[in-house]
């Protein structure tokens, strides 16, 4: 836990194909905030290699991922699972490289390594299409919407969680 | 007489989208086919009317894990129809380029994606879970990789300094130093896969190969070279065209190459080190002399020790390059487009990957050719297959399956890249 005066390090993350109509949802989060983020946030677009995020939420006291989720749900449904406390469901997100490691096996396997940052939160926003080239479906930009707003009311909230 | 059919619909640790399918009959082998249903990407024909200075850029995302690839093909291609010359330190930046891509690739799926295979493990997090130190000596190998061609490249996939001539930015003599002490570790967790590898279990399987690779006057290849074969093949790149040809199949997205006259050939690693083990570091063959193979391997399944010793080149050779760097006055030689055609071929992580591009005297391209290393070893893995299946027929269904898999595996494929993901159907009958 960290002191009262210490700087509590977060890090947000979207992962998704910006080329595949919802599957860009993830990506679309962090354009909405990345110039003017919470303060104290690092933002970062997933380059699609899921395991280089372990390196990468090394130093941080928080980090949240978002992806598109592909469940069944109705679009634009927002989903949040707290990734330290249980897996995440399987099949549930999209965000995943037939390269390198899904997002659910680096999260897994970070697990496995003793390789979690101390929170882990996943947004995960239901998508309708992903075809390549389509646009972002109304109902998924307004889920990106809200999860950005949800982001700044509850990004600085938790940092003073983590203070106390 | 019985018959039994093995599917797998959806191939698990391979990059992209394929399937496999055998049907046996009795004794005997009568169907294999390995189906490429990713859908076909058409980056040939969308070339077309782009500036010869996009190629790089373009084709860079044809493969996320082997982007370097792509654009050392391409570049080398329109320098070859300019007539234009790469020479001294940023022909090293390109070398050292490539030896970043050799080991991340290399490290992913020597650990992450083939390994499990001899373990009897289904994936990596299986593997994490009883040895993690071994996932993290991965993770840690790949990520080497990753920082040389994010120095170098500009970012860690699709890199974006790599142009026509050279580069758009070079790295002082610091920025690469800075990479050393990462780099001397890698070497040595490089040796120690090649170690870990030759413990492995493999099966007895060692068929004849066509194999197929560049080879330079005297260095290990990425670059530059002669196509050469096993059999008698050797020719300029610019020959390509003339001695292999590429047929549509029904049950595949991706074209099949074939070797006139003779048929399926290797590209890839085994390929590569067969026709050039003299041409690796000393501590690379010592290495593989210490991991108990010859100069020459016909085992396809040891194509996981081969891919841990082209690590420790890698690493070695990336020592080398950045310890003689001296920075160039300027990133890259001036280009004058002018209208001709041009051929590149560089050796990917996976084998040789051609490139062939006509461009008009305004410098825009209006026709492109792009054959990746994968859809070049499509035969060959169903030959693999059939020649495998005949020898273990009598193999349990399931363990039979898990080796088939394998089969395909020992590839390392890159499906997404061959369609310019498994399943393993066997149906005996």
């Amino acid at each position: 836990m960290t002191s009262p005066d210490q700087f509590v390090r977060q890090l947000v993350i979207g992962v998704g194909n910006d080329y595949r109509g919802d599957d860009g949802a993830g990506l679309a989060v962090i354009r909405r905030i990345r110039d003017n983020p919470p303060a104290g946030t690092a933002t970062r677009e997933g380059t699609g290699d899921g395991a280089g995020l372990i390196d990468a939420w090394e130093a941080f006291d928080e980090v949240i991922i978002i992806d598109a989720a592909s469940s069944g749900e109705p679009p634009g449904t927002v989903f949040r699972f707290d990734a330290c406390e249980d897996p995440i469901p399987e099949g549930t997100l999209r965000g995943c490289s037939t390269h390198a490691m899904g997002i659910g096996a680096v999260i897994e396997l970070a697990r496995t390594l003793d390789r979690l940052p101390p929170r882990l939160t996943v947004y995960a926003i239901e998508g309708r299409d992903f075809t390549i080239g389509a646009p972002m479906s109304p109902e998924v930009l307004k889920a990106v919407d809200e999860v950005g707003l949800l982001l700044r009311r509850e990004i600085p909230a938790t940092a003073q969680e983590l203070r106390d | 007489m019985s018959a039994r059919t093995i599917k797998v619909g959806y191939l698990a640790r391979v990059e992209g989208e394929g399937a496999l399918y055998v049907r046996i009959k009795g004794k005997e082998v009568a169907d294999v086919r390995l189906t490429i249903f990713e859908p076909p990407r058409f980056f040939e024909a969308l070339l077309r009317g782009r500036n010869y200075s996009e190629a790089p850029d373009i084709t860079a995302r044809i493969c996320g894990i082997c982007p370097v690839a792509y654009q050392m093909s391409a570049v080398h291609a329109m320098e070859n129809a300019f007539g234009v010359t790469v020479d001294g330190p940023l022909r090293a930046l390109r070398r050292l380029l490539y030896c970043g891509e050799w080991i991340e690739s290399h490290a992913l799926h020597v650990y992450i994606l083939h390994a499990p295979d001899f373990l009897g493990y289904e994936d990596a997090i299986q593997i994490a879970k009883d040895h993690p130190s071994i996932v993290h000596r991965a993770l840690q190998l790949k990520k080497v990789g990753n920082e040389i061609v994010a120095v170098l490249g500009g970012r860690e996939i699709h890199p974006v300094s790599v142009c026509v001539g050279g580069f758009y930015k070079v790295p002082s003599k610091r920025e690469l130093n800075r990479l050393q002490e990462r780099l001397k570790w890698a070497r040595d967790a490089a040796v120690d896969t090649v170690r870990w590898t030759s413990t492995l279990p493999f099966p007895e399987f060692e068929p004849e190969y066509e194999f197929v690779a560049l080879r330079h006057p005297y260095e290990y290849p990425f670059n530059e070279g002669r196509l050469v074969s096993n059999r008698e093949l050797d020719i300029p790149i610019d020959k390509y065209e003339e001695h292999f040809f590429e047929e549509h199949v029904k049950h595949s997205n991706a074209l099949h190459s074939i070797h006139k006259n003779y048929g399926a050939y290797m590209a890839g690693p085994l390929a590569r080190y067969n026709l050039n083990f003299d041409r690796l570091s000393p501590l690379a063959q010592s290495a593989a002399r210490e991991a108990g193979l010859l100069p020459t391997c016909n085992n396809p399944f040891k194509s996981i020790i081969v891919r841990s010793v082209e690590l420790v080149y890698a690493c070695d050779e990336a020592l080398r390059l950045i310890d003689e760097y001296e920075m160039p006055d300027r990133p890259s030689v001036p280009i004058t487009p002018c209208a001709g055609v041009g051929c590149g071929c560089t050796e990917a992580p996976r084998g040789i990957l051609y490139h062939r591009y006509r461009i008009d005297d305004q410098g825009i391209i209006t026709d492109a050719k792009i054959v990746p290393p994968t859809s070049q070893n499509q035969k060959q893995i169903e030959d693999d297959l059939r020649h495998f299946v005949s020898k273990h027929i009598d193999l349990p269904q399931d363990k039979l399956t898990w080796q088939c898999e394998q089969v395909v595996r020992n590839y390392d494929p890159c499906i997404s890249c061959a369609t310019h993901f498994l399943k393993l159907h066997i149906e005996r009958e």
